[in-house]
């Protein structure tokens, strides 16, 4: 997927996030982003992406990517086989940020390839064609994962990650999460802030059958479920806790949470 | 005051589970809430669980469970101060609003806004800093509003009787209610404590402090149990402490005709009060041949740190963690069991378009040309859960000095074999139990199915303690729940490591052994391999009376099962698999007849 963003997306920084991604961008290093899911990665990505005015190109990774899929491959057109660039020989030819989300569900030897993009040679060679296309100048490879929930067999190869920075992300803090759920969403700031209590006091539960608390990515459907005229049970039920769990009486703890914590 | 189980199935009035959720939250721990038969007194904690009367249910209990859990946060429950409270329950009062007040400022960016807007907490004002500085406050004459309903109320005794007898490793105290101190405690309500009671003189029982001559005695006859804290140590005992109790120690051979056997005849608990989030089972009794329903309750915890070392401190060498060998790798490699589709085959069912495009290509232009165009279904993909399932039970704790422990034993076994299947790409989770009685089975979590066998889980793996008995029936089942709702893998296995010497109050000798017997059919029912894996010296005629020859391995070293437990493992499976075939032909076969009659 390629983006071009008109408009900034809403990024409010909790750390040296974006300083890290800027000063990478500009000595020419991958970056690899690391936090839960719903933590605002992507969208520190396409925030990034604006600011450079670079085009984004994103490709969500799963265990059937192949290499053909990134670089390309080529196709029977008639009486005649013609190459077809993949999303990653665009992103490179063209200086975009190829963001990889998900890295770690591709297979290692799809990831392999990435190696002369992400070191000092910055070259993606493609056997295919024979070619080896030296990286724009703009280009910037990125990947994310969250480390959280992968089994060991999905986890990164040493070699693929020692080409990277690192930028690890969390969960904003409390003031932080109340200003992105009013300013993404609109919502008042006396429910933005019970909004954040419920969803900080979902991550402190350590339960069998609740793997991750509530995201900001979750907080801000159910404030924008709450501007669409649901109330905030309704709303908080129907985006944070029945995506968050399947077992019974998790869900139950769940709903009780949101009656105490959005009473008013 | 007793103290009854409140289940979330006859709970209409409240809602159990939530309500320890929402403290566990605030807590940043894992809080437990009982409901006691008091229709009107106020709510209290033991540090573990909070106690509701009926009224608290009905009416306004969410804001009383929130400040007791703020207060656990806080750090207010701290057992010295507890100590210094007990039989003074005016300067108990005192304490509580100052330290309510101080917790709820605090926490005051996590608390809900129906807490801190409730008119009476809105209210109140203290200028205490810490539980020391509220504590010097509340003995000295100042001036205190009184303390708001809302804040419930403090048991100093039943605070400092509970963390004095919270034994190394486990989880909660309030869960190891069988001994008869702990039952008086429970009966304590506030006016009682106001006493200056005979229990006080506990804190100085040469019996109870565990470190007297006639407790060294009888530690020597009996054989040492479960390892007292630091925090007793430091007390000389602690208050309340109980005296260690030995396990059991299992009776076989040691030389010749040598029978050790310290078994009592028979273990007695007071009914301890299950958790509201207690997993409720039942219990097969051999003897009258039918379930008793809703016998058993199993509740998971996660092992606590030893009291000197922090849970997020980095782990020391531990040398029961030992890498598992290539032997191990190879045994359980051979493990393959569901189809998975493979590219570029020689030969297979499918064509790959884009191969035998690029053949094609390489055909016309004279290059290398590529021929495995085929994509084949080859079973190679590893779909298979497993639930490691280690006895922490105080037999384990066996053997000292030169002579290993065979709980040492079992987690080193327990590791190598998690760590191996979690690196062959198997669904792993790994959990120890103990009991202490039916109404207390623990589960300890060390590493679920979604988690990973990282520091935390070697931390919690190392800091597990022997102690308690061995429920092995409601520790199977809760297993096959697990195994069965979280594995997300197609074929399931539970591996048992243990003596396979069913042990509990009112679970021994037959009972105990049907009752497994029955577990591990209902397991098998359900098409799952279920194996015990037994290290040191075990009676082998009982483990193959209860898991059968087939499905249990006796080994002197937890190195020499690497060889076996391949075969184990894959023949546990097969006949998994076979009974889900067989299920599956009976449910065609049933089925067909039904077609075939209409």
């Amino acid at each position: 997927m390629s983006a071009d963003l008109k408009v900034r997306p809403l990024y409010i920084p909790i750390g040296k996030e974006v300083e890290i991604f800027r000063a990478a961008h500009r000595q020419r290093l991958a970056v690899m982003l690391k936090g839960p899911t719903g933590v605002g990665k992507t969208r520190l990505v396409e925030a990034i992406a604006h600011d450079l005015g670079r085009p984004l190109i994103t490709i969500a990774c799963h265990e059937d990517l192949t290499a053909a899929d990134l670089v390309g491959r080529y196709l029977l057109k008639g009486q005649e086989t013609v190459w077809e660039d993949g999303p990653l020989t665009r992103g490179v030819r063209e200086g975009a940020i190829v963001y990889l989300d998900e890295v770690v569900e591709a297979r290692s030897d799809t990831i392999v390839i990435l190696h002369p993009l992400a070191d000092h040679r910055r070259v993606l060679q493609i056997d295919r064609i024979g070619e080896e296309i030296p990286a724009h100048p703009d280009f910037l490879l990125v990947v994310s994962y969250n480390p959280g929930y992968q089994s060991v067999l999905k986890d990164m190869k040493v070699s693929t990650r020692q080409r990277m920075v690192a930028i690890e992300l969390g969960f904003p803090p409390p003031a932080v999460e109340v200003e992105i759920l009013m300013q993404e969403t609109g919502i008042d700031r006396k429910t933005a802030e019970d909004l954040v209590k419920l969803a900080q006091a979902t991550r402190q539960v350590n339960e069998p059958g609740l793997p991750e608390g509530a995201s900001t990515r979750t907080l801000v459907s159910t404030a924008r479920l709450i501007q669409g005229g649901l109330s905030p049970y309704d709303a908080a039920r129907a985006a944070l806790v029945e995506p968050l769990s399947d077992d019974a009486t998790v869900v139950r703890g769940l709903l009780e949470m949101i009656k105490v914590y959005l009473a008013n | 005051m007793t103290a009854s189980h409140a289940s979330l199935k006859d709970d209409a009035t409240g809602n159990a589970a939530g309500y320890a959720m929402l403290a566990s939250a605030v807590a940043g721990s894992r809080l437990n809430i009982a409901r006691i038969d008091d229709a009107a007194g106020p709510v209290y904690s033991d540090g573990r669980t909070i106690f509701l009367p009926r009224s608290a249910w009905q009416h306004n209990g969410h804001l009383q469970v929130l400040v007791q859990a703020a207060l656990i946060r806080a750090g207010s429950l701290d057992p010295k101060i507890m100590r210094q409270l007990a039989g003074r329950p005016r300067v108990a009062r005192r304490f509580l609003y100052l330290e309510a007040c101080r917790a709820t400022r605090m926490l005051s960016d996590r608390l809900p806004r129906c807490l801190l807007e409730e008119p009476t907490v809105a209210r109140v004002s203290a200028t205490s800093n810490s539980a020391a500085q509220s504590l010097e406050i509340a003995q000295s004459t100042l001036r205190l509003p009184d303390t708001p309903k809302v804040f419930g109320s403090l048991r100093p005794l039943k605070l400092v009787f509970v963390k004095s007898a919270q034994p190394t490793g486990s989880p909660s105290a309030a869960q190891l209610s069988g001994s008869k101190s702990e039952s008086k405690v429970d009966e304590l309500d506030e006016q009682q404590e106001a006493e200056e009671s005979k229990l006080l003189k506990l804190f100085s029982n040469p019996l109870a402090s565990g470190n007297g001559p006639i407790s060294e005695l009888l530690k020597k006859l009996l054989g040492m149990g479960r390892q007292p804290s630091l925090d007793d140590a430091a007390q000389g005992g602690g208050g309340g402490a109980e005296m260690p109790i030995a396990g059991r120690q299992r009776a076989f051979k040691r030389g010749l005709n040598a029978v050790l056997a310290l078994i009592p005849e028979e273990l007695k608990f007071s009914v301890a009060t299950p958790s509201a989030r207690a997993h409720v089972y039942p219990e097969w009794d051999e003897f009258q041949n039918r379930y008793k329903p809703n016998w058993t309750f199993v509740e998971e915890f996660l092992p606590a740190p030893r009291d000197d070392r922090p849970l997020a401190s980095p782990s020391p060498h531990n040398s029961n963690l030992v890498e598992p060998s290539l032997a191990m790798y190879r045994s359980l490699a051979k493990l393959g069991f569901s189809h998975e589709q493979h590219q570029h085959q020689r030969m297979g069912e499918h064509i790959n378009v884009d191969a035998l495009v690029r053949m094609m290509i390489g055909v016309r232009t004279g290059g290398q040309i590529d021929e495995r165009i085929y994509s084949a279904s080859l079973r190679t993909k590893r779909d298979l859960g497993v639930l490691l399932l280690v006895d922490v039970s105080g037999s384990s704790g066996e053997g000292s000095g030169e002579v290993r422990r065979i709980h040492d034993d079992q987690v080193k076994l327990g590791y190598q074999l998690a760590r191996t299947l979690e690196q062959l790409g198997d669904q792993v989770a790994v959990y120890g139990f103990q009991s202490w009685g039916r109404t207390a089975v623990q589960f300890l979590q060390i590493k679920t199915f979604g988690q990973r066998l990282d520091g935390v889980a070697l931390e919690r793996l190392s800091v597990l303690e022997p102690a308690g008995y061995t429920r092995t029936g409601a520790a199977i089942r809760h297993a096959t729940h697990l195994l069965e709702n979280f594995s997300g893998a197609p074929h399931k296995l539970l591996v048992l490591i243990s003596d396979g010497f069913a042990y509990d109050d009112g679970y021994e000798g037959a009972y105990g052994e049907g009752d497994t017997r029955r577990a591990l059919q209902e397991a098998r029912d359900r098409q799952m391999g279920c194996v015990c894996i037994s290290v040191g010296e075990v009676e082998s005629a009982r483990l193959a009376r209860v898991f059968g020859t087939a499905s249990s391995l006796r080994v002197t070293r937890p190195e020499h099962a690497a060889a076996h437990v391949g075969t184990l493992f894959g023949a546990a499976i097969a006949r998994a698999n076979l009974r889900r075939a067989r299920n599956s032909t009976d449910a065609r076969v049933a089925s067909d007849a039904r077609a075939a009659a209409r």
